[in-house]
């Protein structure tokens, strides 16, 4: 057995010194650009405007040459000849045979085309995340995810029968029916957003008097949609919710599954630097950060995607590089926290930068809250106000000013904000499936 | 695999040989493709090969070439 065959899905690139896994980005990210610049009218347009030529990337330091690709510019073109993705398709129409879109939470959906070959790519980046989370053969994995436009789950459920799973679409039914038949299945494990995950443990325990840890047999959970799984007191509760082991793992449709958490949890995801360039920038200033511990906005390259390739994207994720190495045994780097927030997300309320991760931090590391809460900031002539709504769990009623004090404290001290708390009856703030739209900003839209 | 000191082997597989396979699997693939005269159940099954065999020659191939 090769050493790390039992850990790792591939170990040739998990494991792969350092100076050679430097040496393959730098080969694929070459044939990536040049094949974006062959095929794509986009790219072609987009590179010689900059006066940048393939062949003009010799090394990983030239990276930071090539232009980057806002989402904004992938609106910009589609819905036009070759239909409806337009001069960034780099096939023919006729080989494309998946459609996917973006949920169109920045605005218009970006449509996305995928070849066979890019599909077989997807379930490939999602063996290596599932492996390293301890999924095997012998798993049978419930996916709750309404199979639909959005990439989301699709390419886990592959990844999963990859790996020689058996897989239980739980597409169109209910919460109610999802855990009934998780619990006559047996299910061992299952993939979903952080905030659905709450949600079905809570509807288990609430409206089918169910309990998970001691009811159901899912041991294990993969996150993914949120940056729950990665926030502390929320991957603690699932945990606890599930009697199961919570991983994180980060992807996008319009870039694919480039992080995970493995088994060993050390605070952080491994990018897939076989797959992926992950790239740190200044937000501010665009310089690259190469050092640990810096929070930086993510430019990221898929180097295998061809239908329509991902070439220096700005995802405008925020990340840094953790400054340990995983004792997995991967080479490939980590970044600290997962996915910490997005750049549009940074705003300023009162003068004071406030991440809405800060907030989930707090409520959720208080146990006599429940999962659901929501922000809300407005502007009263020059004022902003930030209010925050939050439920108590049915055990601690009565103890509502005892955790505002906590609540207070912990906020000040996190976030250096004062909110208005109001507390709402248990089960009146919306539940989500999908992506939770917890914070409202709502001076954006003149309010 | 066991070595004679009962430690467990550190080394992989033999990459070259790996690559030769998936090359091998590529061509007859092609060939399928190009001797179905059209018939699609045996031109499109040999192409859903070739994007299987692709990702075999991403894990093997491409770090063999460095
Ligand atoms: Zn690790």
């Amino acid at each position: 057995m090769c050493t790390h065959a039992d850990t790792m899905w591939n170990p040739i690139l998990e494991a792969m010194d350092e100076e050679r896994l430097r040496s393959l980005q730098l080969k694929k990210f070459q044939r990536i650009l040049r094949w974006a610049y062959e095929r794509s009218p986009f790219h072609r347009r987009l590179y010689r405007e900059a006066g940048l030529e393939p062949d003009d990337v010799r090394t990983l330091e030239d990276v930071v040459k090539v232009p980057k690709v806002e989402k904004s510019m992938m609106r910009e073109i589609q819905c036009k000849d070759p239909y409806p993705y337009g001069e960034l398709l780099c096939v023919d129409l006729e080989e494309v045979t998946e459609f996917r879109q973006t949920s169109g939470t920045t605005g218009q959906p970006v449509y996305q085309a995928d070849t066979w070959e890019d599909w077989e790519w997807w379930s490939e980046c999602w063996a290596y995340i599932l492996f390293a989370q301890g999924y095997r053969k012998r798993d049978r994995v419930f996916i709750p995810f309404g199979y639909n436009v959005f990439v989301a789950f699709w390419a886990g459920h592959y990844g999963a029968e990859k790996l020689g799973c058996e897989v239980v679409p739980g597409g169109v039914l209910s919460t109610e029916a999802r855990i009934l038949k998780m619990q006559e299945l047996r299910a061992t494990a299952m993939m979903g957003t952080p905030t659905y995950m709450l949600n079905m443990a809570d509807v288990a325990r609430t409206k089918l008097g169910i309990d998970p840890p001691k009811d159901l047999w899912i041991r294990r959970i993969t996150c993914a949609g949120e940056p729950g799984a990665s926030i502390p007191a929320t991957k603690k509760r699932i945990e606890e919710a599930w009697g199961a082991k919570v991983f994180d793992h980060v992807g996008a449709t319009e870039i694919g599954a480039w992080g995970y958490e493995c088994q060993e949890q050390p605070g952080g995801l491994h990018v897939n630097e076989a797959m992926f360039l992950v790239e740190i920038e200044d937000p501010e200033t665009g310089e690259s950060i190469h050092e640990p511990g810096k929070v930086g906005k993510m430019v990221i390259t898929a180097f295998d995607r061809m239908a329509q390739p991902c070439v220096r994207f700005d995802s405008k994720d925020l990340i840094m590089w953790a400054d340990e190495r995983c004792p997995c045994g991967r080479t490939f780097r980590l970044i600290k926290g997962g996915v910490l927030g997005r750049v549009d997300d940074i705003t300023k309320v009162k003068g004071v930068l406030l991440a809405p991760t800060a907030i989930e931090e707090v409520v959720r590391s208080i146990p006599e809250l429940a999962d659901e809460y929501e922000v809300i900031v407005t502007r009263e002539g020059d004022m902003d106000r930030i209010a925050l709504k939050v439920e108590l769990r049915p055990e601690a009623q009565g103890k509502e000013q005892e955790v505002r004090g906590r609540l207070v404290d912990q906020l000040r001290l996190k976030t250096n904000l004062g909110y208005e708390i109001t507390f709402h009856p248990y089960g009146s703030l919306p539940r989500y499936e999908g992506k939770a739209r917890r914070f409202k900003d709502l001076r954006k839209q003149g309010g | 695999m066991e070595e004679a000191s009962g430690q467990r082997r550190v080394s992989g597989p033999d990459l070259e040989i790996l690559a030769r396979l998936v090359a091998k699997i590529e061509e007859a693939a092609h060939e399928l493709v190009e001797r179905a005269c059209g018939i699609q159940a045996i031109e499109r099954n040999a192409r859903r090969i070739l994007a299987s065999s692709r990702i075999l020659r991403l894990n093997v191939c491409d770090p063999l070439e460095l």
